[in-house]
């Protein structure tokens, strides 16, 4: 009987002198991934040719340039989480019957072989990979929550070892070709014009039962992983690195190290089985739904689909910037010319001394060496990015840059002298943008005779590491130039985020109000190092006194008192934050000291400091502060502002509010975002509680009218399915 | 421009160049795209870039589609690019052009002798253990003496001369003392010293980061020596010929780590594109001379440019001519101004005439300055016209001398 074909295949098949190429090509999409039908149609491709006498051996291969297979098609493991072990299982079944099939497998991978694709390659016998850039090989499922659902965990170890596959399942980072060689992962790293050859070549040698031998793993690990302790040791590390990457919030990474050493003996039945009941917990679980619920707001965000949200913004084409200029060198001009250097664009740095410009290249050539040192890049490619980059202390030296970036000191006059300046020597086309985190953007507009060219850009610092930019168009910014500002933090690996041009914009106008709020417990007899403890559970990177360390306590008091001049009395800056960047030599970080005492990477309390913050009159209330109030005064003061942000549209929707705050802030990423949080409290719940602490701590507390418009309505921050 | 072995030595030649490039590039406004050509001067190519022109193009971020070319007149060959360009320009094989010179003496390596070379080589090649053995043992140490590149770069393979001793042959012929060649020397660290500290080099030098861990800008040349006394240098010893020379490390030029860049397009061109040219090249010409007499290269050229282009000495108003050493230069003053010369060298009947050394090297030259042969060149027309505009004045003469016995000079013209 034969199998009824789908209507449109994604596969297509044909054997010739015994050799059958299966050839993965889903139909009206760039990409293959692996979903549901796919896997039905695979499975029945599979059967066909495992009953044909003719076939000796198999290739597997993807007819689309640059991808293998990038994985299971997470759309429908989202609309299905509550399923994902049925479809986990159907997955198995169908790389189980490739592994079975009687004769010789071989995947050729040109391209990302991602998730799913991954481990389609490894249910071959071998592999056979493109030494492209392009080819990537990887198992990113713990980045989402969830774990290799394919029997990933059951055959990598078998494949590259332990540790190696450890490492790969738990960081979730690819490998390249190169790499993938190195570890057995794959048996072959040809160049692409010799891929097919040498698939051709192999197969020839497989069907004349003339394998050809494969490579051992290095002796190391042979040793080490033969024995028992050698893979306790392993096993003890990598839930050790598990637990200091926020382990606990995160259960995906210690199921997988559970299941890969389970999975290490007994049959591949009871493995497979394992597996696809822990992808069942994990998917149906808050986490993996929020990860993956963030990696489409990421995607959104890349694909500027939430243009439409902007005015103007649809219609404009994009734009590519082919030279650009930051004015500032500083550390921070430095950064962000690196990030243009890293990504092959022609930047000046422009200050008024060569000290000045010095200090950028150096803070530039800074974050290079530390990629050579973790072997990212070679001398080679270090000079010639470094070579992007060039120094001035005129205008005549900027070239005619596309977009121009200023990141001079925080002073509206002198940011205002600047920019004036600069405008005359740029292009009509060019984009002028400030990377101002605190100033306005319409005053600064202003100044010059083209504030169509004019927005603002900010990057968070240290803008290397940080993925976000807020955008933040001015009253008259031409929409062409929003584009043009949004395409080129792209084009530097950045997310940008539309912002309305309000006091902090978005990431700052929300975390000072929390910063504030933690600053106020601690007056209040909370001790510091408690209230980021208790954070820091809750999921933030760090407690909001470390991260006051980090951005400095001068710094949090300037832009406390701005936002407070914008936001009237509710922001306003506790007593104890004058007096905290009154002493100048505990600033943070940048002093040594601020609330803690950094000595290298260690970081003790700074017992000096707690006089300093129950000085004031709001000392001794003396009620001991619940670890609930500690949690919420704090976290609902965010919400709050939040409401009134969306309400007062300084973004276009929840959805980007809740992500800036995560890549901007560092806002718990399983938790799934600022709002999700608050939705999962429950709108009354949090008026009710913000109007308790109204009553009893002040009205700073006072409910967003959005909120109660949202009870009244019976609405969620995000409403709407997704 | 920094002495060899100081700030640059980290800084290899394409490096130097590329930012060179770029800088020029960027200040003329000329859209990247539209560059036709890139050619540059460069003499002692560096083994890792290999026609440094092209490597000096890419990383200077130009096109990939721009192709380069590397000239090699020695030290001429900074000018040679330039020629090279404007030669291309008048036949229509191009409108715009970056040309310059690029060296970093710095790093010009020491040779392993050919010997080693084959010993290496039988090495390689034994296969068994017998041939191995038999190899390893025909090594000797004396394979390992090095050969010093820079040392044989600067001797004439012909006369079989170190250039210092073709400065000596003329200080001799010329009957040149070593006090006057210290005291041209002085003149010249004097000279450059004040440049340096009254700004007349602004707009001509761009600082550029030392690589490799952009530690420091370097935002001055740092050949010039403010207090240079006569004492100082007559306490040299002659370093060529050590028993009766007069040419010290002092009175020549120092070995320097450089680059320079312009951009050069037809007069016309300019004009449409509305660009303020720096000045123009009227004519320019290339002699030849005895190997051991290299250093009167200057006069050869100057005497077949004036043929060539009808101008005189006395339409000169202002001579850029390197100092590759005190006596040379000397030697070149004396013959510009003989008639005996004109008549037994230059095959006229009366001299060219006589340099004026008020409105000569006004900012000193090579001797202060360095002369890293594949750049000066450049350097020399580039500032021969900044100093012409500096003077108000219209017409000047960059000329110097090649190793070889060649002698190159350039007609300018400011703007």
């Amino acid at each position: 009987m034969a199998v009824e074909k789908p209507r449109v295949s994604a596969f297509n098949v044909e054997v010739k002198d015994g050799v059958a190429r299966l050839v993965f090509d889903l139909p009206g999409e760039k990409i293959n991934v692996l979903r549901s039908s796919v896997l039905e149609e695979l499975s029945g491709v599979i059967a066909r040719l495992g009953a044909d006498r003719e076939v000796k051996c198999l290739l597997v291969e993807s007819a689309k340039p640059g991808v293998f297979v990038a994985g299971a098609d997470l759309k429908e493991l989202a609309a299905v989480a509550d399923r994902a072990s049925e479809v986990a299982g159907r997955g198995q079944e169908v790389m189980n019957a490739i592994e079975d099939l009687p004769f010789p497998t071989i995947a050729v991978i040109d391209g990302a072989a991602l998730g799913g694709g991954l481990e389609l390659a490894l249910a071959c016998r071998w592999r056979l990979a493109s030494d492209e850039p392009s080819t990537s090989l990887g198992l990113p499922e713990t980045t989402l929550g969830i774990i290799p659902g394919f029997g990933g965990t059951y055959r990598l170890p078998r494949t590259v070892g332990l540790s190696q596959a450890l490492r790969m399942i738990l960081t979730g980072r690819p490998v390249d070709a190169r790499r993938a060689l190195k570890m057995g992962l794959v048996d072959g790293c040809h160049p692409r014009g010799f891929l097919e050859d040498k698939a051709r070549e192999l197969a020839a040698r497989l069907t004349a039962g003339k394998p050809p031998e494969r490579r051992r793993r290095p002796l190391s690990v042979r040793i080490v992983e033969g024995n028992p302790v050698g893979r306790a040791v392993i096993f003890r590390q990598a839930r050790k690195d598990v637990l200091s990457k926020g382990g606990a919030h995160y259960p995906a990474p210690g199921e997988a190290i559970a299941l890969v050493r389970k999975n290490r003996r007994g049959s591949r039945d009871a493995a497979m089985r394992r597996e696809s009941e822990a992808i069942g917990r994990l998917a149906a679980g808050p986490v993996a739904r929020n990860l993956i619920s963030i990696f489409f707001m990421r995607e959104e965000a890349k694909k500027l689909s939430w243009k439409g949200a902007h005015p103007g913004l649809e219609a404009s084409p994009s734009r590519k910037i082919s030279r650009a200029a930051v004015l500032g060198a500083g550390v921070m001009g430095g950064k962000i010319a690196w990030l243009f250097s890293k990504a092959d664009i022609p930047v000046v740095m422009k200050d008024i001394s060569w000290d000045a410009v010095q200090k950028g290249f150096e803070s530039a050539y800074g974050v290079y060496k530390e990629l050579g040192s973790k072997g990212r890049l070679d001398a080679r490619q270090v000079n010639l990015k470094m070579h992007m980059i060039s120094g001035a202390v005129d205008y005549g030296g900027l070239g005619s840059p596309d977009l121009v970036i200023e990141a001079v000191v925080e002073n509206l006059a002198v940011k205002k002298k600047v920019l004036a300046e600069v405008e005359g020597r740029m292009g009509s086309r060019a984009i002028l943008a400030s990377n101002t985190s605190s100033l306005s953007i319409t005053e600064m507009a202003g100044a010059l005779s083209r504030p169509d060219r004019f927005l603002g850009m900010h990057f968070f610092n240290p803008p290397n590491l940080m993925p976000l930019v807020e955008i933040v168009p001015g009253p008259g910014t031409d929409p062409e130039a929003v584009n043009g500002a949004c395409q080129a933090a792209l084009a530097l690996g950045k997310i940008p985020i539309v912002a309305a041009d309000r006091p902090g914009f978005l990431v700052n106008r929300l975390l000072l109000p929390y910063l504030n709020e933690c600053v106020r417990l601690a007056e209040e007899g909370a001790d510091f190092t408690e209230v980021d403890r208790i954070l820091h559970g809750f999921g933030w990177p760090m407690g909001p006194f470390r991260l006051l360390d980090e951005i400095g306590l001068d710094v949090g008091r300037e832009v406390a008192r701005i936002l407070h001049a914008a936001y009237g009395p509710r922001a306003e800056p506790p007593a104890a934050m004058e007096r905290l960047a009154g002493r100048k030599d505990m600033l943070g970080r940048k002093t040594g000291k601020g609330f803690y005492v950094y000595k290298g990477k260690k970081a003790a309390p700074n017992h000096e400091i707690r006089a300093l913050l129950a000085a004031g009159d709001g000392a001794g209330r003396g009620a001991r502060l619940s670890p609930r109030d500690i949690l919420h005064r704090p976290l609902l003061m965010m919400v709050n502002e939040a409401a009134r942000a969306l309400q007062e549209k300084a973004v276009s929707g929840p959805r980007e509010l809740d992500l800036a705050l995560i890549l901007g802030a560092g806002f718990p990423p399983f938790r799934g975002g600022l709002l999700r949080y608050a939705d999962e409290m429950g709108s009354t719940r949090v008026r009710d509680t913000l109007a308790e602490y109204n009553e009893r701590l002040g009205e700073r507390f006072s409910p967003a009218p959005l909120l109660e418009s949202m009870i009244h309505d019976g609405k969620k921050f995000h409403d709407g399915a997704d | 421009m920094a002495k060899a072995g100081t700030v640059f030595k980290d800084t290899p030649a394409d490096d130097l160049g590329a930012m060179a490039v770029r800088e020029a590039v960027a200040r003329s406004g000329i859209p990247a795209e539209e560059i036709d050509e890139v050619i540059m001067g460069n003499v002692a190519q560096p083994a890792h870039a290999a026609n440094i022109a092209r490597v000096i193009a890419l990383k200077a971020g130009l096109p990939q589609r721009i192709p380069a070319v590397t000239v090699h007149r020695n030290c001429a060959s900074g000018m040679e690019a330039i020629t090279t360009a404007a030669v291309k320009i008048m036949a229509g094989y191009g409108k715009i052009f970056v040309s310059g010179g690029v060296e970093s003496m710095s790093n010009i390596p020491l040779l392993f002798p050919r010997e080693y070379a084959d010993w290496a080589q039988r090495m390689a090649r034994a296969k068994t253990f017998p041939a191995r053995l038999g190899a390893l043992l025909s090594f000797r140490l004396r394979m390992l003496k090095p050969e010093i590149a820079l040392m044989e770069g600067l001797t004439d393979p012909v006369s079989g001369l170190i250039m210092g001793l073709t400065a000596e042959n003329l200080a001799r012929e010329f009957h040149i003392t070593r006090e006057e060649q210290d005291a041209f020397a002085r003149e010249s660290h004097i000279r450059a010293a004040a440049a340096l500290k009254d700004g007349s080099l602004n707009g001509e030098v761009v600082p550029v980061p030392a690589y490799p861990d952009f530690t420091r800008i370097v935002e001055k040349d740092n050949g010039p020596r403010e207090n240079q006394s006569m004492e100082a240098l007559a306490r040299l010893k002659p370093y060529f010929d050590k028993r009766n020379g007069t040419v010290t490390a002092g009175n020549s030029s120092q070995i320097t780590d450089g680059a320079a860049a312009v951009v050069l397009m037809a007069e016309d061109e300019a004009r449409t594109r509305g660009i303020e040219p720096l000045g123009y090249l009227r004519d320019f010409a290339y002699a030849s001379l005895e190997p051991e007499r290299m250093g009167l290269g200057p006069v050869y050229a100057s005497s077949l440019l004036f043929a060539r282009s009808g101008a005189r000495m006395s339409d000169i108003q202002y001579v850029e001519i390197n100092e590759a050493f005190a006596a040379q230069v000397l030697a070149c003053r004396i013959a510009y101004d003989s008639d005996a010369f004109a008549r037994k060298f230059l095959g006229i009947d009366c001299k060219l005439g006589a340099m004026d050394p008020g409105a000569t090297n006004a900012q000193g030259g090579a001797i202060a300055l360095g002369h890293p042969v594949g750049m000066t060149g450049t350097r020399l027309v580039i500032h021969c016209l900044r100093e012409l505009k500096r003077r108000n004045k219209n017409v000047g003469l960059a000329t110097l001398c090649v190793g070889g016995g060649q002698g190159a000079a350039l007609l300018l013209e400011a703007a």
